[in-house]
């Protein structure tokens, strides 16, 4: 054993939320180093999360949205023996640049990494085991616990990794399936399902709530599930799978809870994540997971242990790069003393197809403040853009106070990841709906929706004020 | 036809088998006709197993070795398979295609006269790092039927040197250096002409590579570590004989390697019953 390293801050996994809590440390001038047991820096989100998964589904996505934007002037056939990895012949690339670039970032920012498996043996002490046995120990005033999630284990369920998948083997596919079973009705079953679906893959969604994505608004889900049904899927929502059982031949068997039974040559599991803690040594310093699994932690995303922090997916929903990436920096900064302002308002990003985006307030919980809300709707088919784009699936919900105030947006159509971005700005700045009508956007651009739906709250507004005018 | 001349020394070996190579002069054996019809049928999306049945039934040597691979552990049969429809219908389109594979290996790695016992013994080691390819990609979550065809198929060129040697005048040993040199880039060659041999291809012909890059680096890696395991004995302290750098690749560490080791009888047995 090789004696004590001393940094300022030591983050377990370099993930998204490992790498922004070490760079901002590095940025303000602090010695920062990471602990990470694979090679390459970027966590699940690289090698079999974000990256790979959004590959899959962007070649999805545009052959998707070219049949669309084509008007059934082209067809597209998809050539037999079609293979996972054929569609994803970029990811390979996408996926070593990435891990370059990561790399690279935090060589540029003089972030140590070390790969190996860290072990507390003191609050402030980390035992790092490399994978030739040899262990070294890391110090640091602060820790952070950045080391993600994993799928859950079912023991009711075969996860054998060639039949029966989950969310971190599915890209391991050598072929793309006839037919894939999907149990779980959340973001990553979601996803998954509608870029197979996009494919051609007859996909069910087998998940025990009423509607899939039940965090996010009904109406926008709605259009997502008529789109995902439209692309040959199938949502078998409120049915729980009894039984699940690979034939030995070419089928897995899922028997519901209704009786009735699915044939499908794959099935995706994807019914939760559990944190990725185990061999941290979370006992050693008095650290423990929470009811659900998930590490606990307050608003600075402090553990109940003075010094040790916890970010990203190891302390649950939503599980999303983006808020893993906030939360991380916002852990170093807390844990540093580093002035930071308050916390803004982050997007949620659904990578289904159609994507799903949200930000800020919902209906539900606007309608619920004092004074109520209004919300504006603005249908992407109706606008030019969405008329030229051959869109059918689309729609905005403006979420505004009752003077106007715009407290959130939710989209569920094409960009909306990218669109509900000029919402945030709207939340952090403090803008009123009006902005939306009286500064014109690009036309023809889907961005027209926020005027579309900024109209629909002022004149639903009028209509409210009138009767009683009269 | 090619026409040596007696090689002055080891190194002349190994440059012939290197020359042989490069100007395509290797006599590539292609995979038993049923069998790449299986593969090929197997591959394709509106599969049917009926087809494939058919296409077994056509080839007795095909039809026998697919009902042994079926009664074998690897499907776990409840009860003795005896009927070759049976066996289709046990192996599925992901056994058939491994099984037609299997078959393939076998054909083209023993047909070399003089040189049975070294070339069963090659067999038998593929046979062993196929099982640990397995383990090893569903440990890591890395496509299992590729990396069952990369352990399988990765010594293929091994065969096919000691045919291209058998015209020149060299002791065995010189002639076991020299193909040991050769032997990833003559497989490469064999498993491009293959169905579906393509992806696999890449990968053995980089399997002795200690730093790979680029998109396959972790099926190398891999590879190189069922590779090694395959050669270590059940009763054999394994640590010492690991690649550090495949390790480090696929995120290894002692006490995966120990779950993993402690799989050693299933993969014996695996591989004792295709084999």
């Amino acid at each position: 054993m090789t004696g004590p390293a001393r940094h300022d801050l030591v983050v377990i996994g370099a993930g998204p939320a490992g790498q922004k809590a070490a760079i901002q440390a590095s940025k303000a001038g602090r010695r920062a180093l990471i602990v990470e047991q694979t090679a390459e820096p970027g966590g699940a989100c690289v090698s079999h999360g974000t990256i790979p998964s959004k590959t899959l589904r962007e070649t999805a996505a545009a052959l998707e949205g070219f049949q669309r934007r084509s008007g059934g002037v082209f067809t597209i056939e998809r050539r037999e023996a079609l293979t996972i990895e054929s569609l994803t012949r970029r990811l390979g690339q996408v996926v070593t640049e990435h891990e370059t670039l990561i790399a690279d970032q935090l060589r540029r920012n003089r972030v140590e990494v070390w790969q190996g498996r860290a072990r507390f043996v003191a609050r402030d002490a980390l035992e790092v085991r490399g994978v030739d046995g040899a262990v070294r120990v890391a110090r640091a005033s602060a820790v952070v616990i950045a080391t993600g999630s994993r799928p859950r284990d079912p023991s009711d369920v075969p996860v054998d990794h060639e039949h029966v998948l989950d969310s971190d083997s599915i890209l391991s596919l050598r072929y793309l399936p006839a037919s894939l079973v999907v149990l779980g009705g959340g973001v990553i079953a979601c996803e998954y399902a509608s870029t197979f679906a996009a494919l051609g893959v007859k996909v069910t969604i087998v998940d025990g709530a009423d509607r899939p994505l039940g965090f996010l608004d009904a109406e926008v889900v709605e259009q997502f599930t008529r789109a995902f049904e439209r692309a040959g899927g199938t949502v078998r929502a409120g049915r729980r799978a009894r039984q699940v059982r690979w034939n030995g031949r070419d089928a897995v068997e899922t028997r519901l809870d209704d009786g009735s039974e699915l044939s499908s040559e794959k099935l995706l599991f994807a019914l939760g994540r559990v944190a990725s803690v185990a061999g941290l040594g979370l006992d050693a310093v008095g650290l423990a997971t929470g009811p659900r699994g998930f590490i606990e932690v307050d608003r600075h995303f402090c553990t109940a242990v003075a010094g040790i922090y916890a970010v990203g997916d190891v302390i649950g929903p939503p599980s999303l790069a983006t808020t893993a990436m906030e939360q991380g920096r916002r852990a170093a900064c807390h844990a540093l003393g580093i002035p930071l302002l308050a916390s803004g308002s982050a997007p949620i990003g659904v990578y289904t197809i159609p994507e799903i985006a949200s930000v800020g307030l919902g209906e539900a919980e606007a309608a619920a403040r004092p004074g109520g809300a209004l919300v504006g709707r603005a249908r992407f088919a109706e606008l030019a853009r969405g008329r030229i784009a051959g869109v059918e699936d689309g729609l905005m919900k403006l979420i505004a106070a009752r003077d106007g105030l715009v407290l959130g947006a939710q989209i569920v159509g094409e960009s909306a990841a990218d669109l509900v971005h000029v919402a945030q700005m709207a939340i952090i700045g403090g803008l009123h709906v009006d902005v939306f009508v009286d500064h014109p956007m690009n036309f023809p651009t889907l961005g027209e929706a926020y005027r579309v739906a900024a109209l629909d709250i002022l004149n639903g507004a009028r209509a409210a004020v009138a009767p009683d005018a009269a | 036809m090619i026409v040596a001349d007696p090689p002055a020394d080891d190194l002349a070996v190994a440059d012939e088998l290197g020359r042989r190579i490069a100007a395509g002069a290797l006599d590539l054996p292609a995979p038993p006709d049923a069998a790449a019809r299986v593969i090929a049928a197997a591959s394709r999306d509106d599969a049917d197993l009926g087809r494939i049945s058919e296409l077994v039934r056509r080839d007795p040597a095909l039809a026998a070795q697919l009902l042994r691979i079926a009664n074998s552990s690897l499907f776990a049969a409840p009860a003795p398979i005896v009927s070759l429809q049976q066996a289709v219908l046990r192996l599925g389109l992901d056994g058939l295609r491994k099984a037609a594979y299997v078959v393939a290996s076998r054909s083209a790695m023993l047909r070399v006269v003089g040189r049975e016992a070294e070339l069963r013994r090659i067999y038998r080691h593929s046979l062993l790092a196929a099982g640990w390819a397995q383990e090893l990609a569903r440990a890591r979550r890395l496509p299992v039927e590729e990396a069952f065809l990369c352990g399988l198929l990765h010594d293929v060129g091994r065969a096919v040197l000691w045919q291209a040697a058998a015209d020149l005048v060299a002791p065995d040993d010189v002639v076991a250096a020299a193909i040991d040199r050769h032997h990833a880039a003559a497989g490469a060659a064999v498993l491009a002409t293959w169905p579906a041999g393509g992806a696999v291809a890449e990968v053995v012909r980089r399997h002795h590579d200690p730093a790979p890059e680029g998109a396959p680096a972790r099926m190398i890696h891999l590879l190189a570590l069922a590779d090694h395991l395959a050669q270590v004995a059940p009763d054999q302290d394994i640590a010492p004989e690991l690649p550090v750098a495949a390790l480090a690749a696929l995120a290894l560490y002692p006490e995966d390697i120990d779950l993993l080791w402690s799989r050693r009888d299933a993969v014996r047995a695996f591989a004792q019953e295709l084999g």
